[in-house]
């Protein structure tokens, strides 16, 4: 205990020497912070003859962000496609590529040596099918009085449901064409909605994509905005009369982008499937909005001053956007309505810096 | 040779006359082209380098362009001074040169360092030497003006029309255009429809100026005959520009048009000039470095008028500065005052010597001795200015001395050797006085020899001066000996003259007056010693500065604003002020102001700081009698408009302190270290010591630090995966901001620039960067077509930096400058050097200087101070050859002090400081107060043998010598007396040394007459 008390001795002095180190210049700091706080209530007379007005502080709920590129596109899976059944030496589409379609309606004229052999792979399927379901039939009394063996049974099922299968492709392609007497085979809707072309020159062979049909409810803008905007985006201008809402935000981010989808508010965008448009976000802001000339900085931060009847009152805001001729700012307190002064901010600038003092 | 001389003009008296004639057509002739100017040059062998880096900071541009070419500088031979002054994106290096140094041989020098350095330098840079002018080259200004033009359009007329036609007026070497807005084609691409297309910036940039060129391909031969071929791709107009491919995909070609807004705007703006409160255009015209000033100017009014007529209708030139007027008042006022004294001095001769054909033949000595000066000043390229000329006036009470010696004796001889012949008569007179009058001219040009050896601003001032008077006294002399006697011989009649009454009186008077000082020494002993410890007194007491500041006429008054003003906000605030000076102060016609730089950069102010130049009214108009009190007034109307810092000053004036110290006022206290912080406390330190001293005005501290930077740094893990590298990102983001020149298109006789430029383009508000949040915002396209905004790939964070850095011999230094008012600048210096040394403890490594016009006066003194005494001894072997006397010798120089202190006196009561003119003054005294020493002792010395008291033969020597004594005060002080009381501008600087050589001649005149005979009979009654 002694040897505690010994030890203890010159701890408590020092501690108390700290305290009394810290009491100290806690006391000279606050001067500083005093003249700090005074300075921020201004009075007006300070500027002199200078030009004084001021400009009533907006709020504003949205900000402009930066345009940015969407795309007129569907979502991936909304499309119809129609593939060729069988190698073509030509195509002729009879509608434009993006026109919209009514169910049943000629896309294209498909000529080429397989269309005959098409049409008797079609018939020979059709007969197939009848031989073989005949023999299903005929052979299913004698499966079940076991005059045929199981195994018999089930090659002749096979056989039968192959091709049922092969007639039902062939009925399945025989819905997206129309054969005339001639056998001129030409390619039709399946759905109502718009035609997608997807490439001209090699539409040839047997399975390669004639066209897609996509539902007009379908087509979307998609687009990709770097994440920061992902958060805050409200909705999309495209022009004075076009609004595009969002529709959805895809949950896969692409590293610094993220992608989404936003459909028209009217009917008077005119989206055109395929079109590269020119979007101005929208994004959600809860803010003010205050002439540019009224904001100064100083000691590394933005303010503007405040009227409050011969004074001024600095207050500190953080700019978030701008528009032509004003800046949308935050601010720790409510700032709406007050007035903002406009003219000889550098003067005042100036003033808290101390020049012009002698 | 001085009696050859002599001979051979009165022998071959037509020969002279012709050949004297002659002399005096050539002189006429020689002032009517003399280079007439206000000032002579002052400046240095100077060389500037100006260099343009948009967008980089005075911290980088620093480190890689002023040190680079400061070490590279450094190793020019002869060179004095290597100064440099770094804002954001411009440095100015400044070399002052030993005198002498050709100015041919210093540019060159510098121009094969610079070519060595400028591959290694940053890319981005332009500019290069200033043309070839002096900090006084700024001449003439004007604004053009035309209220149906726009500033694009005013300036567009400067630039391409006005400004090519002026620089062909012999004599100019620039003009400076400020102000307005330069034309551009602005090309805005819009990054989403260059990563539509995948077009880089790079392919764009490459794919204009590669297409903007018209080549030169070579000769084709065809047949006996050749054709020249040629490719032509230049842009033709707006609509080729837009229409130029940039691309061609597989089925697509695209033009520029299809990824970019093309429109006519202008490039950025470093400056801006506002007149009587609106924006204007300004045109400078910078003359040839020892150009003839005043014809420079005349030829460039006579251009304006020419060009005039050929602008659009509506569109004048409104002069509001004219260095001519300057030049034209000041030479008047000595011309005034060199005729004025030309007049009085004939009078006293005729007073004196009572004859009205001896006082025409000594008067046309001076006509005769200007005349000659001239044709020496011009052959030694010497102008015609405020100092030169003043020396004329100067030395106008001196030049008749030699002339007045030879006729006095020439009459004396005449009149009592009637019998011999004429001409023979004359020959022994000259004859006689030849050895006194040589002998007293050499006296006074070894006088006036230390000013030749004046160094620095006091040696380009005042070596004219001492020329001149030594120009004027040998042309004097020259005259004395030829044309004079000649003249004597055909105008002076054999008859005695007759001693003028007033004459008679006052040496019956003085004779009188002697004796009893003679035999009653002790009151003028007793007197003249309390005078003489009075005037040490007053000495003492004396404020002492470099030079009285020249009225130039006009006024400017620099503001300083806050650092970070924007030029909108800065020219604002300057329109504001005119318009109320303009209000308040009727006595100013006009206010040009000039915020930021100038287009040639050879004033690289900051967008907070602004030049207000005032042409004034008439000063009979004015409501004040001084400039003094006008200055208050625009003062006090100034103190309504606070939040600035302002400083007064004139045109030449300002030039001038920059020139001398790099930059304004009176004093500059320079603060030499390296940390940017610790210079900054330590100026902000002295700038507040200085202005607790009485008499401090306009202290300003060159605003170091305050600069704020946004400092932009890749993310290098994140930047890499998009192949962006800090210099792409630089390259992007300065034509986001600051524009990128990449072209020209000629549009007429003149290339418009084609620059990428967003900032004033924009397709959406939200692409503009107008705050730190739009910055981390923005969208950069990455080398790899992707868009990303900014803070994505980069750390952005503020610094702050300093906004200016100026060097001297490679060491950084801040600087304080101040004016000094109602007291003297070196008891300023005193005070504020104690309370420094008392109050500031400059750390290791950190030195202070002061300099500015203080220095000069430290400088001036400290050369004087030696070079005087060196006069002196060379005075006393004149006289110990003259006299062969130790003692004798003495006693002229021991009446020395008694002549400086009347002129010690004279200054204390007419509140003159002493000033380097004083101190010319005092020179001049010297010599007098010798000469007439030399007057009284020699013949003193030359009765010795009379068979006469030592008493009588001291007053009649005294009294024969009254006459001679009387004429060479009188004429030197009335020569003097216009020049104490002229008051038009460049009366200032002569007006001290008028004052002092006026109060020393009283009583130098005083103790020459009584202590001298005294002293002389007290030193022969011992010698006895």
């Amino acid at each position: 205990m002694p040897f505690l008390l010994l030890k203890k001795t010159p701890n408590v002095f020092t501690h108390n020497f700290v305290i009394l180190c810290l009491f100290f210049i806690t006391l000279c700091q606050i001067p500083s912070v005093f003249a700090f706080e005074k300075k921020e209530t201004i009075e007006l007379s300070v500027l002199g003859d200078f030009e004084i007005s001021f400009s009533t502080i907006e709020k504003e709920a949205f900000i402009v962000g930066q345009n940015l590129i969407g795309e007129v596109t569907y979502k991936p899976g909304e499309n119809y496609s129609v593939v060729l059944p069988f190698d073509v030496q030509k195509v002729t589409y009879h509608i434009k590529n993006g026109s919209y379609v009514e169910q049943g309606e000629t896309i294209a004229t498909v000529e080429g040596y397989d269309v005959h052999h098409f049409l008797d792979e079609f018939e020979s399927a059709k007969i197939i099918l009848e031989a073989s379901e005949n023999h299903f039939q005929t052979n299913k009394a004698y499966f079940e009085n076991k005059t045929i063996k199981s195994t018999q049974w089930i090659e002749i099922t096979k056989s039968y449901f192959e091709a049922k299968l092969n007639f039902e492709h062939f009925q399945h392609q025989m819905s997206f064409l129309h054969i005339d007497k001639n056998e001129k085979i030409t390619l039709i809707s399946p759905k109502n909605g718009i035609v997608k072309i997807a490439n001209f020159q090699n539409i040839k062979s047997e399975g390669d994509l004639a066209f897609d049909v996509i539902n007009t409810d379908s087509v979307q803008v998609k687009i990709t905005t770097p994440l920061s905007y992902a958060t805050n985006l409200s909705h999309f201008i495209m022009s004075s009369s076009c609004e595009l809402e969002i529709n959805s935000f895809e949950s896969i981010v692409d590293k610094y982008h993220q992608t989404v989808w936003a459909s028209p508010k009217s009917e008077q965008c005119k989206l055109t499937l395929g079109q590269s448009v020119k979007l101005t976000p929208i994004l959600n802001f809860d803010g003010y909005k205050v002439p540019k000339s009224s904001i100064f900085e100083l000691n590394d931060k933005d303010y503007i001053a405040i009227k409050s009847e011969n004074t001024v009152s600095l207050i500190s805001i953080l700019i978030v956007g701008a528009n032509n001729k004003e800046y949308y700012v935050t601010a720790k307190q409510d700032i709406s309505n007050k007035k903002a002064l406009v003219s000889s901010v550098s003067i005042l600038q100036g003033k808290l810096l101390e020049l012009g003092v002698e | 040779m001085l009696n050859f001389l002599i001979k051979f003009s009165l022998t071959q008296r037509l020969f002279v006359c012709i050949f004297v004639v002659l002399t005096l057509f050539v002189g006429a002739k020689s002032w009517l082209s003399i280079p007439i100017d206000a000032f002579p040059e002052i400046s240095p062998t100077q060389v500037k380098i100006v260099l343009k880096l948009p967008g980089m900071n005075a911290l980088e541009i620093e480190s890689q362009v002023t040190r680079v070419i400061e070490t590279e500088l450094l190793g020019i031979p002869s060179q004095e001074m290597l100064r440099s002054t770094t804002k954001y994106a411009i440095t100015d290096i400044t070399i002052d040169f030993e005198e002498g140094t050709d100015i041919y041989w210093a540019r060159q020098q510098v121009n094969e360092r610079l070519a060595n350095i400028l591959p290694s330098l940053p890319s981005n840079i332009s500019g290069g030497m200033a043309p070839m002018s002096t900090p006084l080259s700024e001449v003439f200004m004007f604004t053009v003006e035309n209220p149906t033009l726009s500033l694009t359009q005013r300036r567009e007329l400067l630039d391409w029309h006005i400004r090519p036609l002026l620089r062909t007026v012999s004599g100019v070497a620039d003009v400076n255009s400020l102000g307005g807005h330069v034309k551009a084609y602005e090309i805005t691409p819009d990054i989403l429809l260059m990563q539509q297309y995948n077009i880089s910036f790079n392919e764009l940039e490459t794919a204009i100026t590669a297409t903007n060129q018209n080549g030169g391909v070579g000769r084709l031969v065809k047949g006996n005959d050749t054709l020249i071929l040629r490719t032509e791709g230049k842009f033709e107009n707006i609509d080729s520009l837009k229409n130029a491919v940039i691309k061609t995909t597989k089925n697509k070609v695209i033009k520029l048009h299809n990824i970019a807004t093309i429109s006519i705007g202008s490039l950025t703006r470093y400056g801006a000039v506002s007149k009587n409160g609106e924006e204007a255009v300004q045109g400078l015209i910078i003359a040839l470095k020892n150009s003839n000033t005043a014809k420079v100017v005349d030829d460039v009014k006579n251009k304006l008028k020419t060009i005039e007529a050929s602008l659009p209708t509506g569109t004048k030139i409104n002069v509001f500065y004219d260095r001519s007027n300057l030049i034209n008042t000041a030479i008047n006022t000595i011309t005034n005052a060199l005729s004025q004294a030309v007049i009085l001095v004939i009078v006293l001769l005729a007073i004196f010597l009572g004859d009205i054909r001896s006082s025409l033949v000594v008067a046309l000595s001076l006509p005769m001795s200007a005349l000659m000066t001239f044709i020496l000043m011009k052959e030694f390229d010497l102008s015609a200015n405020l100092m030169s000329l003043g020396g004329l006036v100067i030395a106008i009470g001196m030049l008749v001395d030699s002339s007045v010696v030879i006729v006095e004796n020439i009459v004396n001889r005449l009149s009592s050797n009637q019998h011999l012949p004429r001409l023979h008569v004359i020959y022994r007179a000259c004859k006689e006085v030849a050895t006194p009058v040589f002998s007293g001219t050499i006296i006074i040009i070894i006088v006036f020899s230390p000013l030749l050896m004046l160094s620095g601003l006091e040696g380009k001032l005042f070596t004219p001066v001492a020329l001149t008077i030594v120009f004027a006294m040998l042309s004097a002399l020259l005259l004395s000996l030829t044309i004079i006697p000649i003249l004597a011989s055909l105008l002076l009649k054999n008859e005695p003259v007759k001693q003028p009454k007033l004459v008679t009186f006052l040496q019956r008077f003085y004779s009188k007056t002697l004796r009893k000082t003679i035999n009653k020494p002790l009151a003028i002993v007793v007197l003249s010693i309390s005078t003489f410890i009075v005037s040490i007194v007053l000495f003492q007491g004396l404020g002492k500065s470099f030079m009285p500041v020249l009225d130039e006429g006009d006024i400017i008054v620099q503001l300083e604003k806050s650092p970070s003003i924007s030029l909108a906000s800065s020219v604002d605030i300057d329109e504001q002020i005119e318009k109320a000076l303009l209000k308040n102060t009727p006595e100013i016609i006009q206010i040009v102001a000039r915020t930021g730089s100038d287009e040639l950069g050879l004033d690289p102010m900051g967008l907070n700081e602004t030049d207000v130049f005032m042409e004034l009214a008439p000063k009979s108009t004015w409501r004040f009698d001084t400039k003094t009190e006008l200055i208050e007034d625009i003062r006090n109307t100034l103190a309504n408009y606070p939040g600035m810092n302002i400083g007064f000053t004139q045109p030449i004036q300002m030039r001038v302190s920059e020139m001398l110290t790099g930059g304004t006022g009176d004093i500059s206290i320079k603060v030499f270290g390296n940390d940017i912080a610790t210079l900054t406390s330590l100026a902000e330190e002295i700038s507040a010591l200085a202005n607790k001293i009485p008499g401090a005005s306009d202290v300003q501290m060159a605003l170091i630090e305050g600069g704020k930077y946004v400092n932009i740094k890749l993310i290098p893990e994140v930047a890499s995966q998009f192949g962006l590298s800090t210099q792409a990102l630089s390259h992007y983001l300065k034509y986001q901001l600051e524009g990128l020149q990449i072209s020209s298109l000629l549009d007429g006789n003149h290339a418009v620039p084609i620059v990428f430029n967003s900032a004033k383009n924009i397709t959406s508000t939200a692409d503009e960067i107008s705050s730190i949040h739009a910055l981390k915002q923005k969208l950069i396209l990455m080398p790899n077509n992707v868009l990303l905004p900014l803070e994505q790939v980069a750390n952005i964070s503020m610094k702050n930096g300093p906004l200016l850095i100026e060097r001297e011999k490679g060491n950084r230094f801040a600087s304080v400058s101040a004016n000094v008012v109602n007291r003297d600048v070196v008891s300023f210096v005193d005070e504020l050097n104690m309370k420094i040394k008392n109050e500031i403890a400059l750390p290791s490594g950190y030195t202070l200087t002061f300099g500015g016009e203080f220095e000069s006066q430290q400088r001036a003194t400290k050369n004087l101070l030696f070079l005087i005494p060196i006069a002196l001894i060379l005075i006393f072997i004149i006289l110990f050859t003259t006299f062969n006397s130790l003692a004798k010798s003495s006693l002229i120089i021991a009446n020395i002090p008694f002549a400086l202190m009347g002129g010690v006196i004279a200054l204390y009561v007419s509140n003159e400081y002493l000033s380097v003119p004083a101190s010319v003054g005092f020179i001049a005294l010297l010599g007098i107060a010798v000469l007439n020493g030399i007057v009284m002792i020699s013949y003193f010395e030359q009765t010795k043998q009379a068979a006469e008291s030592l008493h009588n033969r001291i007053i009649d020597g005294a009294k024969r010598r009254l006459r001679p004594v009387l004429m060479t005060a009188t004429t030197a002080m009335f020569g003097l007396l216009p020049l104490v009381f002229a008051t038009g501008p460049g009366a200032e600087i002569q007006k001290p040394l008028a004052i002092v050589v006026i109060g020393g001649l009283i009583t130098s005149t005083i103790t020459t007459l009584y202590l001298l005979p005294l002293f002389y009979c007290w030193l022969e009654k011992r010698n006895a």
